[in-house]
C-alpha cells in the first residue's frame, strides 16, 4: 500500500515525526512511501504584551506550551532542536526535495539538520545547493524557478485533500495530521 | 473544589482537565479513566470551560447550514478537520460524536464534574459516562441545571444542593479557577499536568502513563492509543 507523507523542513512536529515514521516504514518494508512539500505556515511565539485580551492570551500561551513541549520530545528523541525567534524560510529546500526521487531520505535528513541544528536558511540556493551534493541526491540541472513552480502545483493538491498542517500522512484514502496517528497509520498498512 | 487552588498543583499524582463541549476531551476520556484505573491511583479532575469564541472565532448552525460565522477560511478547515478526526477515534470507541449547531456553555456539566469530584469521588467516571455520550449524540441540554441534575443522578450522586452549587460556591470556584489559567500555562483540553509539567492533548497519555509508572522502559513518544 503507499503511503504519502507531506512535510516540512521548518515544521517542529514534521523533524519529530521523522524517527517514529521511518520506524513503522522500517517494519513494514512492502509499504511503498511517497515524500512531499508542504510549505506550511508557521508562526513566531508571540511576545507578551499588557493588557492582552483573551485572544491574545490564549495563541501566546498555547504558542509557549507547545513550543515547550517540542524541546521536551526532542529531548525524549535525542534529537537536536532550536528555535529561532522567527521560523526560518524553506522553500526552496522543499521545492528541491521533489527532485530527489526515488531515494529522497537523505536530502531530507540533511535538510531537518540543517534547519533545527544549524538554523539553516533553506531558502538560500548556495545552501540548498550543498545539501544536493552532500547527501548524493538531488538533481544535476538545480532550477529554481521551475522547482518553485511545481511546489505551488502539489501544494494546491495536497490543500485539495485537506492537508493543512505538517506531518500529514495519507493512506487509504484517510488524512492523518500529526505522528500521533501512527499507531492507526500502521494498522491500515498492515491490514493491506 | 476549593477557591483559589493551584492550576499545576494538587494532592493526586496527576491534574486532568476536561470539558464536556470539547470532542478532544470526550475522546480522552476512556483511554484516561483506564489509566486511573489500571494505576489504582485516583487523578484530579477538574473543569476547564473552554471560551471557544475567543480562539476559533464562534458561528451557529441551523440545519446542518451556518446562518452565522465570523471564522475565517483556514479557522474553518481546522474545525473540520478537528471533529472529523474527533469522530473517527469516537467511533472506534462505539460512541457517535455528531456535529455541533452553536458553542455550548458547558459550564454547568462542567461545575458537576466537581460537584462530584466532592461530593461522590467513586462515581466520577458514571457522571462522565452519563453526560459525555449523550451530549454528543445530542441528545443532552447540558445549559440546563436540570438535566445536569438528572445525570448526576443517573451516574448515582447526591443532588442536593446541586443547583444552589452551581450558582453559588461551585460557581465561584469555577470561574476563579478559569482566570488561573492562561497565567499557569493551561489553554486547552484535555491538559495533564504532572509535577508541575503541562501536557496538552491525549496523545500524551503514553507518556503520562510512563511518569507515573516509574519511568520503567524506555520514554514513550507521543501517539494516540487505538
Amino acid at each position: 500500500m503507499d503511503l504519502r507523507i507531506y512535510i516540512d523542513f521548518k515544521s517542529p512536529t514534521a523533524y519529530l515525526a521523522m524517527q517514529p515514521t521511518l520506524a513503522l516504514l522500517d517494519a513494514l518494508p512492502d509499504c511503498r512511501a511517497l515524500w512531499l512539500p508542504f510549505d506550511a505556515r508557521q508562526r513566531a511565539v508571540p511576545a507578551a504584551k499588557p493588557n492582552e485580551n483573551r485572544s491574545e492570551s490564549h495563541f501566546r500561551v498555547r504558542a509557549e506550551v507547545r513550543q515547550a513541549t517540542h524541546l521536551y520530545y526532542a529531548e525524549v528523541q535525542d534529537v537536536p532542536m532550536s528555535f529561532t525567534e522567527e521560523p526560518g524560510e524553506t522553500t526552496l529546500a522543499l521545492a528541491a526535495m521533489m527532485h530527489c526521487q526515488p531515494l529522497p531520505l537523505p536530502f531530507i535528513a540533511a535538510a531537518f539538520q540543517a534547519y533545527w541544528r544549524d538554523q539553516a536558511n533553506l531558502n538560500d540556493p548556495a545552501i540548498v545547493n550543498t545539501l544536493l551534493e552532500a547527501s548524493q541526491s538531488g538533481p544535476e540541472d538545480f532550477n529554481a524557478g521551475a522547482m518553485l513552480e511545481e511546489l505551488e502545483t502539489v501544494r494546491a493538491e495536497a490543500q485539495e485533500l485537506g492537508v493543512i498542517d505538517t506531518p500529514a500522512y495519507i493512506v487509504d484514502g484517510q488524512l492523518f495530521i500529526g505522528r500521533e496517528h501512527l499507531p492507526w497509520i500502521g494498522e491500515l498498512l498492515r491490514a493491506a | 473544589m476549593k477557591s483559589n487552588v493551584n492550576p499545576l498543583t494538587s494532592d493526586a499524582p496527576l491534574i486532568v482537565y476536561v470539558d464536556i463541549k470539547s470532542p478532544y476531551a470526550f475522546v480522552a476520556i476512556e483511554p484516561t479513566l483506564r489509566m486511573e484505573r489500571d494505576l489504582g491511583l485516583e487523578f484530579d479532575w477538574r473543569p476547564l470551560t473552554l471560551d471557544i469564541p475567543s480562539y476559533l472565532g464562534s458561528a451557529r448552525k441551523k440545519a446542518g447550514k451556518v446562518v452565522k460565522s465570523n471564522r475565517s477560511q483556514s479557522q474553518w478547515s481546522g474545525i473540520k478537520y478537528a471533529y472529523r478526526d474527533a469522530r473517527r477515534y469516537a467511533e472506534r470507541q462505539g460512541h457517535i460524536l455528531k456535529g455541533t449547531e452553536k458553542i455550548w456553555d458547558s459550564s454547568i456539566a462542567n461545575i458537576g464534574i466537581s460537584w462530584t469530584a466532592a461530593h461522590a469521588r467513586s462515581r466520577l467516571a458514571a457522571y462522565f459516562e452519563a453526560v459525555y455520550p449523550p451530549f454528543w449524540r445530542r441528545e443532552l441540554d447540558i445549559e440546563d441545571v436540570a438535566v445536569v441534575s438528572d445525570c448526576l443522578e443517573q451516574a448515582g450522586v447526591p443532588t442536593e444542593g446541586f443547583a444552589a452549587y452551581n450558582e453559588g460556591p461551585g460557581r465561584e470556584a469555577h470561574d476563579d479557577l478559569q482566570a488561573t489559567l492562561h497565567p499557569a500555562g493551561i489553554y486547552g483540553v484535555p491538559t495533564f499536568v504532572i509535577d508541575g509539567k503541562i501536557f496538552f492533548g491525549r496523545e500524551h497519555l503514553p507518556h503520562v502513563r510512563w511518569l507515573l509508572s516509574d519511568r520503567a522502559g524506555p520514554a514513550p513518544d507521543i501517539a494516540y492509543e487505538i
